[in-house]
């Protein structure tokens, strides 16, 4: 194989080729041999068949003027060192060659065979360290964009990692969450079953007495004279304080009777109604509007028609002395699948209570009143939490009401309005509708037979 | 005095009877014989000829609701109107409608004079 170093050189002038050539016979160049050619395209041809060390390139060709000729050779080959050949009046083309990646110029008609020689081997040396520090470069480039990449897919593994570490900390909370309101429930029942239980043994025995001290009071009354005035007073108090105790017992009695439930199919408006019709003295006397919206076409509901007209009582009255300047009372019923109860209602245990398909009947119970201050809003279930004491209050009326809706199956909740609503208070109740029921128990029966 | 409706109460409630008693007398339209033993119902029924008969349900010996029935069964007293009078209920269950026990009426003690009158008024027939 040739071992020479082997030079193009793009000439189209034979005179300047001749010169070039000349000294390439020297004997300070022999290890060089020289290929000419006397345009562009010729040398494209030329590098597609055979490779070549260096290119001498003039730059003024037949199809290559200027700068321009030296960028196209330089396109085509990245990788050979290019030396331009000028004219002494182009010497500021050359320069603009060499910042141009040309490796360097030689005037023609100035050279001799050493300094080609030097220039020659120059040339092809920068060009090959250029070479290598590009690969270099390249490859660094690469490690770096590598690692890069790993260090990325590390970050979003752990990313990944962290976000489920979170989710299960989360349901962690949530479990442990749902574990404590059940304790909770649970001592609430108990507590609650067994205030049932004193309440029955000891409402009755309490109320005797009272019937006793409400007759002698009112006797006594019949037989003081009026101008007793201090008397008369006195015996007011008695009377009074009698009808408060028995408000009391009343209402610890209402724990007690809940196991015994009447239940009958009915439309929901009937326990609501039968409590407007009790408290339309009130409802009017306190200037308090009524707004009714319960759809005419719904299912029935298995209650007990005097329990749930107490939990409407109830609710009612507590609206009623929300609002003492008079307001807006809005009772509003809907029909909706249990899987999209909202999260307010709450029962003893839910999941019992309604399985996602069941229709479910939802009261809502609306007032413009004073509303509830959030640190009470926990409390207002407990039996005797009420802050209407010097009013009569016993503090027993939503805790019956709840104990009602627990023993009916359904749910309960109370919350304040949205602020953008204005005042009030808002009470959810959750019913399972009766007929869908027992048209599901039917299918069962059918489909095992 | 003529006129005056004959009532019977029994309840074992002895200073109860005695106060209702007077409290019903005083208003002058009442005449009132009280039996705090649940069996002296019949024999003071028969006797007294009252009226209307309130009948107190819990009673140690025999309750308002034994009483009822076998005043149902006496062919003699049978037509007499009774009432319940008792400590178990409270009084929101009787709506307006008037709710009843066994198909009589009932009133919750504590009661007032004023209530006791209008019950006893209310459910008496040929007032
Ligand atoms: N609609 C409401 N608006 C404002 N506060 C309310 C409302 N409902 C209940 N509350 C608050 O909850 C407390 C407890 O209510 P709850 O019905 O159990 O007892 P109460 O009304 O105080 O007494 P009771 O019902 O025995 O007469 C009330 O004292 C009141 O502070
Ligand atoms: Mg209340």
């Amino acid at each position: 194989m040739d071992t020479k170093t082997k030079i193009l050189l793009v000439e189209d002038s034979a005179f300047d080729a001749r010169i070039v050539k000349d000294i390439f016979n020297e004997p300070a160049l022999k290890d060089f041999i020289l290929f000419q050619v006397p345009n562009l395209s010729e040398a494209f041809s030329f590098l597609k068949q055979q490779t070549c060390q260096l290119i001498l390139l003039d730059l003024t060709l037949p199809d290559g003027i200027g700068l321009d000729t030296f960028l196209k050779v330089q396109k085509a080959q990245p990788l050979i060192p290019i030396v331009v050949l000028t004219r002494v009046a182009d010497e500021n083309l050359a320069l603009e060659a060499l910042d141009a990646g040309a490796q360097d110029y030689l005037v023609k008609g100035a050279v001799d065979a050493q300094t080609l020689k030097r220039s020659i081997r120059y040339a092809i040396e920068r060009k090959r360290l250029l070479e290598q520090l590009r690969l270099y470069a390249e490859k660094l480039e690469q490690q770096v964009n590598q690692r890069t990449e790993q260090l990325q897919q590390t970050i979003s593994q752990l990313e990944i990692e962290i976000n489920k570490r979170n989710a299960t900390e989360q349901q962690l909370r949530k479990v442990i969450e749902e574990l404590k309101t059940t304790q909770s429930q649970l001592i609430q029942a108990e507590k609650m079953e067994t205030i049932g239980r004193l309440a029955s043994g000891i409402a009755h025995e309490v109320k005797n007495p009272l019937a006793i001290i409400l007759q002698a009071t009112e006797y006594l009354e019949k037989k003081i004279p009026i101008y007793e005035k201090d008397i008369t007073v006195v015996l007011n108090d008695l009377k009074e304080a009698t009808m408060r105790a028995d408000a009391i017992i009343k209402g610890v009695l209402d724990f007690s009777s809940i196991s015994k439930l009447d239940n009958q199919p009915v439309q929901i408006n009937q326990p609501i109604d039968k409590a407007l019709l009790l408290l339309k003295h009130q409802l009017d006397k306190f200037h308090i509007n009524v707004e009714k919206d319960i759809p005419i076409d719904l299912p029935l509901t298995l209650i007990d028609v005097n329990k749930m007209t107490q939990v409407f009582i109830n609710l009612f009255e507590n609206s009623i002395h929300a609002m003492p300047e008079g307001g807006r009372l809005e009772i509003k019923v809907r029909l909706i699948k249990a899987e999209k109860l909202t999260s307010h209602l709450i029962g003893l245990r839910r999941q019992d209570y309604f399985r996602p398909q069941d229709e479910v009947l939802v009261i809502t119970v609306e007032d413009s009143g004073c509303g509830i201050p959030e640190q009470n809003l926990s409390k207002v279930f407990d039996p005797f939490f009420t802050t209407k004491r010097n009013q009569g209050g016993t503090g027993l009326g939503l805790a019956v009401v709840n104990n009602i809706i627990a023993s009916h199956k359904g749910l309960i909740s109370i919350r304040n309005k949205p602020i953008e609503q204005g005042k009030g208070v808002i009470v959810e109740i959750a019913l399972k509708v009766h007929q869908k029921e027992v048209y599901d128990e039917g299918q069962k029966k059918d489909s095992n037979s | 005095m003529k006129g005056r409706k004959k009532i019977l109460i029994v309840d074992d409630e002895e200073s109860f009877c005695r106060l209702v008693k007077l409290n019903l007398e005083q208003t002058g339209e009442f005449e009132v014989r009280t039996e705090t033993k649940g069996i002296r119902a019949l024999p003071a029924a028969r006797e007294f000829k009252p009226d209307f008969i309130l009948l107190d349900i819990v009673m140690p010996d025999m309750d308002g609701g034994e009483i009822a029935h076998q005043l149902s069964e006496d062919a003699e007293l049978k037509n007499i109107p009774v009432g319940f009078l008792t400590a178990l209920i409270r009084d929101y269950e009787v709506t307006p409608q008037g709710d009843t026990i066994a198909g009589r009426p009932f009133i919750a003690k504590p009661v007032t004079v004023a209530q006791l009158i209008n019950f006893i008024k209310n459910n008496m027939i040929q007032y």
